[in-house]
C-alpha cells in the first residue's frame, strides 16, 4: 500500500512539473502598451502623418504610443461596443460631422492651445478639440481636362466629363458626405432641399461609376484614371504640391469648411498621456509641422498658411447647419442611393 | 478488498508497477530534463546575442555621445573660411568615427541649419525647410536645450523617412548664443556592418520604433515591432520564437532576439511520440511477460490447489507432481507421504470396521438357547426309557442341528438347507409337545434358493413356542418364503397367545434401537443381523393380536450364489 502511494504522489509531482512547464512556455500576454507610460491612438489619418507626429511624440515625451489605424466609422463603433472600458485613449481624426452625433462618447478637456484657436474653432462642445481644417474640393488632372473649364459643380454636369468623375459612396467615405452635403448647400444657397435637383443630374454624369473609398478619388485622378475628383483639400494637396498637372478646385458655389478633432475618450485608461497629446498636437510645431509638411490647414490663428493654399477670405465660405445634416445622414444617403441608381437604370433604358 | 485476490494477478500487478512504473517515470524525467536543456541552451544562445548586440549598441551610443559633449575646439563660424579649422576638425572628427567599431557620418550645420562641414561628400542629411519656422523633431530638441547632447531616434533627416540614429549638440558659445550643431548620425546599415549574429533579432526604440533588426516581419505598418514581440518580461514565447529582451543602459534601444522554437517543439513533440511509441510496446511486452511469467510461477501454486480440491472431492489417488523449485518439492513430498498416510489410515479403519462387524455377526450367531438344550436332553433322558429308537432319531436331529449352528465356516445358506435343520428342530419341538404342537412349511421354489444368514428363523419359532403356549393347549406355526423382485419375504406365524399392545410397543421401540438392554436377545440379535449384513433397509417386524397369534415378517435381499 505504501507503495503505491509513491507512485501517485510522484506521478502528480510529475504532473505538475509537466503543467508548469508548458504553463510557463504559455505566459500570459502582457503588452507593453499596457504598462502605465503608453498610450493607444485610434486614428483615420494616413500613416504618413501619424507616424512622424507619434514618434516625434514619443522622442518627446517618452510615452510609448501605440496606434490603431481604421476609418472613423470602424472605430466609433469598436468604442460603442465597449461602453465601460475604452479600447483605446483617443480619437485621433474624425471630422466634426461625423464625431458630434456621438460626442457622448468622448470626455471633456480642452487644450492649453485654446486661446491660439481661431474663434469659429473653439472647443464650445467641451470635448471636441479642433486639430485641422479641412475643406471639400475638386481634384481635377489638367492635361486630361484640358481645355473644359472646371469652376465648380455647376461644370461637373458638362457632358463631355460624363463617365471621368471620381467620387465616393457618401455612405463609405466621410469626405464623400462632406461633399455631398456641401453640394445640397452650396447649390441649393443654403436650403439642403433645392440642391437635390443638382444631384440627380450629376448623378447621371456619374456614369454608374461610384467609388469605395475616398484614396480612390485622389489615387485615380493624380493616376489619370479620372479627369476631376471630389476630394478634401489635403488629399489633393499631397500631389498638387509636386505635381503641377494637379490642379485643386474650390467650387465657386461655395465650399464647406470642416474641421477634424482630436477626442478624449470617456474612462480612457491612459487619460493624462492622452491629454498631453491633445496639447500635444494642438500646439504649435505639431500644427506648424502638418502645415508645412503635410498640406493641412491649421487651426491655430498664429500658424501661416501653406503657400499653395489659398486664404479662407477669399473663398466662398458657406456655413452648414451640422447639427441638422448630422441627423438626416441615413435618410439623405439613402436618397442619394436611389438617385444614383435611377440615374444608372435611366441610362441603360436609353 | 474482500475481493478474492489470485497469487497469478498479484505476481503480474507487481512486476507491472516495480518494473514499468519505474521505466515509464524515467521515460518521463528524460523528455523533461532534455527538453529543460534545451531550453536552457536555448535562452543562454538567445541572452549571449542579445548581450552581444545590446553591447554594442551602448559601445557605440556611449562614444558618439561623449565626443559629441565634449567642447568644440574652434567657433564653428570659423569653418566656414578657415580652411586649417576644417582641416583639423575633420580629422578629429573622422579620426574618432573611424577608430570606432560603428562607423558614423557627421555634418556640422549653422545656427539657421545650413550645411557648413559633413564628413562624407554622399551625406543624406537633410534639413527640413522647415525646421527654422518652429521647433521639430531632434533639432529642434537641441535648440531647445543648447550645449547638452541629445540621442533619439529619428526618420525626418532623410529623404527616404529611414529611421537613424541621431547624436548631436547644439553648440554654444558661453554667452548662450548658438554657434551652430554637431550631430553625429549612425544609420541601421552602419551597425548592421559591425556584427554578426547567429539569430533573428530586432532593435526598436524605447517606444518601440523599429530601428533595425533581420526581416521585416519585425517591423509592422507603423514602422514599430509588432506588439506580439513586445512584452515586460526579459525572456517568453510568442507562437514559435522564444524572445530574449534587453534593453541600453541609457533606456534608449530595446533589443530583441528570437530564438526559433519550432524545431524544438517539433523535436520534443516527437521525442514524446516516440517515448511514447516505446512505450507503449513496452507495455505491450510486459504485460505479455508478466502474465506469462505470472502463470508459470503460479502454475505449482494451481497445481497445489487443484490436488487440495481433488482430496476435498473425495479423491485420495491424486498425486501432486511437482518439477519445480525446492520449496513447492518439499510442500509436494509432504502433501504425497500425508496422502499415502491418509489412505492408509482409512483403509485401517475400514479393515477394523469389518473385523469388528465379523466379530459381532459370529458373537450373534453362535447364541443358542441353553433352554431349548436342557429341555430336548430331559426328553431324551425319558425317551430312552420309552421309546429308545425315538431317543435314538431325536439325538441324531439334535446333534445334526447343533454341528451346523457350531459350524462356523458357513454364515449364510440357502433357504432350503436352513429349512431343513429347521425342520430338525421342528421334529425334535414336535417330539416334545406332541400332539399339541403342529407346523406348516410354506416356501416357493424361487424363495429356496435365495441365501439367507444361517438360523436365522430359529429365535422367532423359539419365540413362538415359548410365548405362544401361554393359557393355550395347542400352538401351530407356519414358515412361509416368497421372493417377490430383489426382495424376499419371509414369516413366522403362529396362533399363540399372541401380546399385548405395550409389549408390542416396547419390541417396535427395541427393533428400531442399536443396543439392547431387554431380556428380548433373540429378536434383537435376528433384527442386528439383518442390518449389520444387509443394511437398515431390511429387517424384522412383529405383529400381534391379544389372543390370536404372533406374526414375525423378516425381509431380506433376494441374493443367490453371493449375488444380490
Amino acid at each position: 500500500m505504501q507503495k503505491k502511494y509513491v507512485f501517485y504522489y510522484g506521478s502528480c509531482v510529475l504532473f505538475a512539473v509537466l503543467v508548469f512547464w508548458t504553463g510557463s512556455c504559455r505566459n500570459v500576454r502582457r503588452d507593453a502598451v499596457h504598462s502605465k507610460n503608453a498610450l493607444i491612438i485610434a486614428s483615420p489619418h494616413p500613416l504618413v502623418l501619424i507616424i512622424p507626429v507619434v514618434e516625434n511624440f514619443e522622442n518627446e515625451t517618452g510615452i510609448d504610443v501605440r496606434i490603431i489605424q481604421g476609418g472613423t466609422g470602424e472605430i466609433i463603433q469598436n468604442i460603442r461596443r465597449y461602453p465601460d472600458s475604452a479600447p483605446y485613449d483617443l480619437l485621433w481624426g474624425g471630422s466634426y460631422s461625423t464625431v458630434l452625433p456621438v460626442a457622448s462618447l468622448f470626455e471633456n478637456y480642452t487644450s492649453t492651445n485654446e486661446s491660439f484657436m481661431q474663434p469659429v474653432y473653439r472647443n464650445v462642445e467641451g470635448s471636441m478639440n479642433r486639430f485641422s481644417d479641412i475643406p471639400s474640393v475638386i481634384m481635377i488632372n489638367r492635361k486630361r481636362l484640358g481645355s473644359i473649364p472646371v469652376t465648380g459643380y455647376g461644370d461637373l454636369l458638362d457632358p463631355r466629363l460624363k463617365g471621368t468623375i471620381a467620387f465616393c459612396d457618401p455612405e463609405k467615405s466621410s469626405s464623400a458626405w462632406e461633399h455631398l452635403v456641401n453640394m445640397l448647400y452650396a447649390v441649393g444657397a443654403g436650403n439642403p432641399e433645392k440642391g437635390w435637383p443638382y444631384v440627380e443630374k450629376f448623378c447621371s454624369n456619374l456614369d454608374g461609376i461610384l467609388l469605395d473609398g475616398s484614396k480612390d478619388v485622389y489615387e485615380g485622378v493624380a493616376e489619370g484614371k479620372f479627369t476631376a475628383g471630389l476630394t478634401f483639400e489635403e488629399g489633393g494637396a499631397n500631389y498638387a504640391v509636386h505635381d503641377s498637372n494637379i490642379g485643386l478646385v474650390y467650387m465657386k458655389e461655395g465650399v464647406v469648411f470642416t474641421p477634424d478633432g482630436v477626442y478624449l475618450l470617456k474612462n480612457s485608461p491612459h487619460s493624462e498621456n492622452a491629454k498631453r497629446f491633445i496639447d500635444y498636437a494642438t500646439g504649435f510645431s505639431v500644427q506648424s509641422y502638418i502645415s508645412k509638411q503635410m498640406n493641412r490647414r491649421s487651426v491655430r490663428t498664429d500658424v501661416p498658411l501653406h503657400s499653395l493654399f489659398p486664404s479662407k477670405k477669399s473663398l466662398p465660405c458657406i456655413a452648414v447647419n451640422y447639427t441638422f445634416a448630422s441627423s438626416h445622414k441615413d435618410e439623405w444617403i439613402l436618397r442619394f442611393h436611389e438617385i444614383f441608381d435611377n440615374a444608372q437604370k435611366e441610362a441603360e433604358y436609353e | 478488498m474482500n475481493k478474492p485476490v489470485h497469487f497469478r494477478d498479484e505476481i503480474r500487478r507487481s512486476f507491472i508497477i516495480y518494473a514499468l512504473v519505474p521505466a515509464v517515470i524515467f521515460a518521463v524525467i528524460l523528455i523533461i530534463v532534455s527538453v529543460l536543456i534545451w531550453h536552457w541552451n536555448l535562452y543562454c544562445k538567445a541572452s549571449d546575442e542579445n548581450e552581444k548586440i545590446t553591447a554594442l549598441l551602448e559601445r557605440t551610443i556611449d562614444a558618439y555621445y561623449t565626443q559629441a559633449e565634449q567642447p568644440f575646439p574652434v567657433p564653428p563660424a570659423s569653418l566656414e573660411h578657415d580652411n586649417s579649422a576644417v582641416s583639423s576638425i575633420y580629422r578629429l572628427l573622422k579620426g574618432y568615427i573611424l577608430k570606432q567599431q560603428v562607423h558614423a557620418d557627421f555634418i556640422i550645420l549653422s545656427p539657421a541649419f545650413r550645411c557648413i562641414l559633413q564628413g562624407d561628400s554622399e551625406n543624406r542629411f537633410i534639413v527640413p525647410v522647415w525646421q527654422n519656422d518652429f521647433h521639430w523633431g531632434a533639432l529642434g530638441r537641441m535648440q531647445e536645450r543648447p550645449g547638452r547632447a541629445v540621442v533619439e531616434i529619428s526618420s525626418d533627416y532623410n529623404a527616404e523617412g529611414i529611421p537613424e540614429l541621431i547624436i548631436g549638440r547644439a553648440l554654444s558659445s558661453g554667452n548662450g548664443r548658438l554657434d551652430g550643431y554637431l550631430i553625429f548620425t549612425v544609420t541601421a546599415q552602419n551597425i548592421r556592418e559591425a556584427f554578426t549574429t547567429m539569430l533573428p533579432f530586432a532593435v526598436t526604440n524605447a517606444c518601440g520604433v523599429f530601428f533595425l533588426g533581420s526581416g521585416l516581419r519585425y517591423k509592422d505598418q507603423f514602422d514599430e515591432l509588432p506588439a506580439v514581440y513586445r512584452r515586460d518580461a526579459g525572456y517568453y514565447f510568442t507562437g514559435n520564437e522564444a524572445v530574449r529582451h534587453g534593453t541600453t543602459e541609457d533606456g534608449l534601444f530595446t533589443i530583441y532576439t528570437f530564438a526559433d522554437t519550432g524545431q524544438l517543439n517539433t523535436t520534443a513533440v516527437m521525442m514524446v511520440v516516440l517515448t511514447l511509441a516505446v512505450l507503449a510496446l513496452m507495455i505491450r511486452g510486459f504485460f505479455f511477460s508478466a502474465t506469462k511469467i505470472a502463470g508459470e510461477k503460479s502454475e505449482t501454486i494451481d497445481k497445489i490447489v487443484e490436488a487440495y480440491k481433488e482430496v476435498e472431492d473425495g479423491n485420495f489417488d491424486s498425486r501432486l507432481h511437482v518439477d519445480s523449485n525446492i520449496e513447492f518439492q518439499t510442500i509436494a513430498d509432504a502433501y504425497n507421504d500425508m496422502l499415502d498416510n491418509l489412505a492408509r489410515l482409512i483403509e485401517e479403519k475400514a479393515c477394523e470396521t469389518q473385523e469388528k462387524y465379523i466379530a459381532e455377526l459370529k458373537q450373534l450367531e453362535m447364541q443358542f438357547n441353553p433352554h431349548f438344550m436342557y429341555n430336548t436332553l430331559e426328553n431324551i433322558k425319558f425317551l430312552i426309557k420309552l421309546d429308545p429308537d425315538k431317543a435314538r432319531e431325536t439325538i441324531l436331529w439334535l446333534s445334526e442341528l447343533l454341528r451346523y449352528s457350531i459350524n462356523n465356516e458357513i454364515s449364510v445358506v440357502p433357504v432350503s438347507e436352513d429349512l431343513y435343520y429347521m425342520e430338525n428342530y421342528l421334529h425334535i419341538l414336535k417330539m416334545r409337545f406332541g400332539e399339541r404342537f403342529e407346523y406348516l412349511i410354506d416356501v416357493t421354489d424361487s424363495a429356496a434358493s435365495c441365501l439367507i444368514p444361517k438360523l436365522i428363523l430359529q429365535p422367532l419359532i423359539g419365540n413362538s413356542v415359548r410365548y405362544g403356549f401361554e393359557n393355550r393347549e395347542s400352538v401351530c406355526i407356519s414358515i412361509t418364503a416368497r421372493a417377490v423382485s430383489d426382495r424376499l419375504f419371509m414369516s413366522v406365524k403362529d396362533n399363540g397367545a399372541g401380546m399385548e399392545k405395550e409389549k408390542l410397543k416396547e419390541i417396535h421401540s427395541l427393533l428400531k434401537s442399536e443396543t439392547n438392554r431387554t431380556s428380548h436377545i433373540g429378536l434383537y440379535n435376528v433384527q442386528r443381523r439383518i442390518r449389520l449384513m444387509y443394511g437398515n433397509g431390511y429387517g424384522v417386524k412383529i405383529d400381534s393380536v391379544k389372543g390370536e397369534g404372533t406374526v414375525a415378517r423378516l425381509v431380506l435381499p433376494v441374493v443367490r450364489n453371493g449375488k444380490v
